[in-house]
């Protein structure tokens, strides 16, 4: 039975990059821009529902929405070769096609006044599922429209489908070089509040980290946006490779993520891909085994997450890893590989509970070529990733301590008569995220933030009520 | 099942050995016969229980991670009451537990799956390529194929008393969830009635599903001492994966897996001269001791005893799924429940 899965496309960025996404999917199910099944891939074993229903005249549609506040990019999309992929009724553009001008409260208020409309679209969708798993929206968190109305869309989901997962892939702005988008800080907090309380799943897609490969690893000198979104959808079509070819574990959604997510509000993950391509262009074939693959992953510079190198940054540790390996691999090498990384200790884990390396071996689709014979991704829960968070605090103390920029602000109802709380509270939310994962960094975090009055967790603790840090749970 | 709403299960305590009325079996003409004996046929039935016992602990850990997952938004809800810092108290250990529970699940799924679908497999495609001349080969090949299958999830004759720690162990698992979802889900509330709901899960049932885990691994790791450390399939095997990042052979940990009184009876055993104690393994039991390991024996402490009871399998002939031979291949990738 699929667990069907409901893509949400919210933004320019979001469009983009879902855009991207389904042009890998159809390549690796051998759709064909039509949605029409190659007569050379009728013979799958593959599972095409999670992401795609038929139509009456058998087509593959993709259980997508495509969302905006102005048209350029799905414009784009409906004049191009893909335009009779997607439910034309799934495309939600808004009249005045005006945007939200880079500004958060702007496309989440709008996105407030378009509920009903884009409500039904969702209701419409998911009733056409037969056992829905969630939904997995694609956003910018910088910019307005991706930002705010995705804001707006979390909430909503939250409130409706409140048993239903939600993940999302959420781009985090460039932070080594000047935006054009200067309140890019006030709607990377506002949107990143809605992240640690409204979503299950965070994969991070840092820009930063994407344009860092794409110089260094991949020499391009000016990575373009659309060489950077094939990174992002090489990384989201293999997160999903053990949805789509499934085996005995990892199958669907809740078992990804609810071996990835320990403690749920630790929820950001980071990815790494290894051997790195972009798009058609021709890549040095290399000598791929299990291990190489799975020590490349480890490596910083192959993730999408960007640390900065300081001795702090050095404590960072693992709370959980899982590889998703594609290609001709020899299962016996798994276990020596694993074997070998833990000997040369190139993984840090938590100390407060067991953690290991999941390796899951996934078909690899039969209709796309590839010089490399393994491939790999990592998706993993990594401490460091509030070194992410703490740059963007930081970024947004110092435009808040300036007052500035604030009047498009207050232009809109949440903000109205200078009331600012939702800036405080979101600030004091991710000052708590990162708290939290610096907790995670040290072998007393499960008894973070608590308090134990009665002992009952301890059935000792001491005369005061508080948990002695040294008294085991 | 459609959604979460009506799940199949009833939120009553469930047995992990629910899905016994299940069963796989094939029905085999001659010449098929000759090789898939009725014997084999027994072995791929017991494997194919087992993997669905896995699977339903699987899916329970997994229930419990959705429940949790919706507290959390209900503390998130009432992140200014008063009470929050304690709400954090119950909530930071169904967090704990369920990691582990899920830690040892999901650790045992992939170890089963990397040796039983991808390891011994390929071996047994090997063996038939190279070592298979005629038909008495092939059928004892395809019983080494399935030996090496029984040993892999412990369900050989020797491996008994292991099988009883594990079955126990997703017992915990199943457990937990009755014992959740009971708490939580059984009168609907409003979403804010997060004290209710907290407090209407039975703590102190948490706390005796977490004693009998933490019991039922030290036990295991009592068998994985004693076991051999070589061979490529079992207990050694799974427990490297289990014990990845060390944190169940750190002393400091709240794992004292070697408390005094393991030590005191390890030492009376010693003393009355144990016989499958040799003097080297009484040198290496004392050298090892400092650093917190020491080499138990299981049998000793235990008798081998409890579990064995449990584990006189009866496959009922009754509920027999008939399938073509030629599906027969061995693939327990078939069996997912979702």
């Amino acid at each position: 039975m699929p667990r069907e899965i409901i893509t949400l496309q919210v933004g320019q960025c979001g469009n983009q990059i879902g855009m991207e996404f389904w042009k890998q999917l159809c390549l690796e199910h051998g759709i064909s821009k039509d949605g029409i099944l190659e007569d050379f891939a009728t013979q799958g074993g593959d599972r095409k529902d999670v992401f795609f229903y038929q139509a009456d005249d058998q087509h593959y549609i993709p259980r997508a929405l495509l969302m905006d506040l102005e048209p350029r990019v799905i414009n784009g999309i409906q004049n191009s070769e893909y335009r009779n992929l997607y439910n034309h009724e799934n495309i939600f553009l808004s009249d005045h096609g005006g945007g939200a001008g880079n500004n958060w409260a702007s496309g989440y208020h709008q996105g407030k006044g378009v509920e009903e409309d884009i409500m039904d679209m969702i209701d419409r969708e998911a009733d056409g599922s037969d056992s829905l798993e969630g939904f997995v929206l694609c956003h910018s968190i910088a910019g307005g429209t991706g930002s705010g109305m995705g804001s707006y869309l979390l909430e909503s989901l939250n409130d409706r489908y409140s048993k239903k997962l939600v993940q999302t892939y959420s781009v985090f702005p460039n932070q080594m070089e000047t935006s054009d988008v200067v309140v890019q800080p006030y709607n990377s907090l506002l949107t990143l509040k809605r992240l640690t309380l409204n979503a299950d799943c965070v994969v991070v897609l840092d820009n930063t980290a994407l344009n860092r490969i794409a110089v260094e690893r991949l020499h391009l000198q000016n990575p373009t946006f659309m060489q950077t979104n094939s990174l992002v959808s090489t990384v989201m079509s293999a997160s999903t490779t053990t949805l789509r070819y499934p085996g005995y574990m990892n199958n669907d959604l809740v078992g990804l993520l609810a071996s990835l997510i320990p403690t749920p509000r630790c929820h950001f993950l980071m990815t790494g891909y290894t051997p790195l391509t972009v798009e058609r262009q021709a890549n040095v074939i290399r000598k791929t085994t299990v291990l190489d693959v799975m020590r490349r992953l480890l490596q910083p510079k192959n993730t999408m997450v960007s640390f900065p190198r300081s001795k702090e940054a050095s404590q960072a540790k693992y709370i959980s890893i899982l590889n998703i390996i594609q290609g001709e691999v020899d299962p016996t090498q798994v276990h020596e590989s694993l074997q070998r990384i833990r000997e040369r200790k190139l993984v840090n884990f938590i100390e407060w509970g067991p953690a290991s390396i999941q390796v899951a071996l996934s078909r690899k689709s039969p209709y796309v070529q590839t010089a490399h014979r393994v491939s790999g991704l990592m998706l993993a829960s990594h401490t460091s990733i509030r070194h992410l968070f703490s740059k963007c605090l930081s970024q947004y103390e110092k435009l808040r301590k300036k007052q500035a920029f604030l009047d498009n602000y207050r232009k809109f109802p949440m903000f109205a008569d200078n009331d600012l709380s939702e800036f405080d509270e979101s600030r004091d939310i991710i000052e708590s995220l990162v708290d939290e994962y610096k907790a995670c960094e040290s072998p007393d975090y499960i008894k973070w933030g608590m308090e134990d009055p009665n002992h009952i967790l301890t059935g000792e603790g001491s005369a005061t009520g508080t948990v002695d840090p040294r008294l085991p749970v | 099942m459609k959604g979460h709403e009506t799940l199949p299960l009833s939120t009553s305590a469930t047995g992990v050995r629910s899905f016994d009325f299940l069963g796989l079996g094939y029905r085999v003409d001659w010449p098929v016969s000759i090789v898939l004996t009725p014997r084999a046929l027994k072995i791929y039935a017991d494997i194919f229980s087992f993997l669905i016992q896995l699977k339903l602990a699987v899916f329970s850990v997994n229930d419990v991670w959705c429940s949790l997952k919706d507290l959390m938004h209900s503390i998130n809800q009432n992140r200014h009451s008063t009470q929050y810092k304690r709400e954090v108290g119950h909530f930071n250990l169904l967090v704990k537990l369920r990691h582990q529970v899920n830690h040892f699940v999901s650790t045992l799924q992939q170890y089963v799956q990397s040796q039983l679908s991808h390891v011994s497999w390929c071996r047994f495609l090997h063996s038939i390529k190279h070592k298979v001349t005629d038909m008495m080969d092939l059928e004892s090949v395809h019983m080494a194929y399935l030996t090496d299958s029984l040993d892999i999830c412990f369900l050989s004759d020797e491996a008994r008393f292991v099988t009883g720690i594990i079955e126990s162990i997703l017992q915990c698992a199943l457990d937990f969830r009755s014992c959740l979802i009971r708490g939580i889900w059984d009168i609907e509330l409003d979403q804010g009635d997060l004290m209710e709901k907290l407090s209407r899960i039975n703590i102190s049932q948490v706390h005796a599903i977490k004693q009998k885990f933490d019991k039922s691994l030290k036990e295991l790791h009592l068998c994985y001492l004693k076991s051999p450390k070589h061979g490529e399939f079992g207990l050694s095997r799974f427990w490297d994966y289990l014990n990845y990042n060390e944190y169940y052979s750190d002393v400091g940990n709240e794992y004292p897996l070697f408390g005094d009184a393991d030590w005191e009876i390890q030492l009376l055993l010693v003393g009355l001269g144990m016989p499958s104690y040799k003097r080297e393994e009484v040198w290496l039991f004392t050298v090892k001791e400092d650093d917190g390991h020491a080499i138990a024996n299981h049998e000793a402490v235990d008798g081998g005893g409890n579990g064995d009871e449990q584990r006189e399998d009866e496959m009922d002939g009754d509920c027999e799924l008939i399938e073509e031979e030629d599906e027969m291949e061995g693939d327990c990738g078939a069996t997912g429940m979702r």
